[in-house]
């Protein structure tokens, strides 16, 4: 059992100068991202209802980096997009869906229980919540509840989606990772 | 190596989880469908205040403008929809019509909010908080 853990933890292991490079690397990415999705509409007219690109980048580094890393990203990714692209009301909510869906996914990821899949599906349902908690803050109004059911279902959908693509992006970055250390080992 | 914590068991409490989180989904909309009733008023709310009420049956046009901030909601059939306005995200005209009490459309620029209620709603209310008194 021992044994096991261990092995766990030393899935990708970075030098603090490689988490720097990925973590500048990955925060470009995220913005970049943010900014596609605002080009590109999702083809389903529900009221604020985004596939979540940046997530990928989030949900991947939530995994591959470090749970402390994504987190500097997710508010460093919201900060730039909300100060180019939108304001700050944008930016309240998409803080507090973000903190939400954080939360949520280190807890799970922490227990184990599920796969980057579940944990991705968990956060995109939080994120929705989070967004939509603010939105009754802002406008005292408890009629934006009746959006409860169609957000949990969509925020799980596009969870799921991101989650499964993080998946393989994570289990490539693995094998990236191994290669490296072999030709390392070999010019040595 | 590979996603080091995927074996069947997390698999299949992913597959779970999803299957809670639609079943949630279902029970709260079922939930609020059960309560569904035609409303018979409008109430317009901005920056969590009343605005204006005016009453479904009629059809009416209401322009709202504060600020250079302008909604046009237009009330016809009993039915109650944005027809234009000049905020960034355009969401709250995309909106699908409304028409039953509980429904809402939601400009989140401007924080203006078109709620339809009706009257029985208010009145158990009120009867509610003379009992609480």
């Amino acid at each position: 059992m021992k044994m096991k853990k261990q092995k766990k933890k030393k899935w990708i292991s970075w030098h603090s100068r490689e988490k720097i490079a990925v973590g500048g690397l990955m925060t470009a990415l995220a913005f970049i991202f943010s900014y596609v999705e605002i080009l590109i509409p999702f083809p389903i007219p529900i009221p604020g209802v985004k596939l979540g690109l940046a997530n990928l980048v989030i949900v991947t580094a939530l995994y591959v980096i470090g749970v402390k890393e994504a987190v500097y990203l997710s508010i460093v990714r919201i900060c730039l997009v909300a100060l180019t692209f939108g304001n700050i009301s944008m930016m309240m909510f998409s803080l507090s869906g973000c903190i939400m869906s954080l939360a949520v996914m280190i807890v799970l990821k922490k227990s184990e229980v599920f796969t980057i899949s579940g944990v991705s599906l968990a956060g995109g349902v939080m994120h929705n919540v989070g967004q939509l908690f603010m939105a009754m803050l802002v406008l005292h109004n408890r009629s934006i509840m009746y959006y409860i059911p169609l957000l949990l279902v969509c925020g799980a959908v596009t969870g799921q989606i991101i989650g499964v693509i993080s998946k393989v992006i994570c289990r490539h970055l693995g094998y990236a990772k191994k290669a490296e250390k072999c030709n390392a080992d070999m010019e040595k | 190596m590979n996603t080091a914590v995927d074996s069947k068991r997390t698999l299949k409490n992913d597959g779970l989880l999803f299957l809670i989180v639609l079943l949630v989904a279902f029970t709260i909309w079922i939930f609020f469908y059960m309560r569904k009733e035609d409303g018979t008023k409008v109430i317009i709310w901005y920056k969590s205040e009343v605005y204006k009420i005016v009453p479904l049956s009629k059809n009416d046009r209401i322009e709202f403008d504060q600020d250079g901030e302008t909604n046009v909601i237009v009330i016809k059939d009993g039915e109650v929809y944005m027809e234009t306005a000049n905020c960034p995200d355009q969401i709250c005209v995309q909106h699908r019509h409304i028409r039953y009490s509980g429904e809402s459309i939601v400009c989140l620029p401007h924080r203006l909010v078109v709620e339809i209620e009706s009257e029985d709603e208010k009145t158990k209310e009120k009867e509610v908080d003379i009992v609480a008194q």
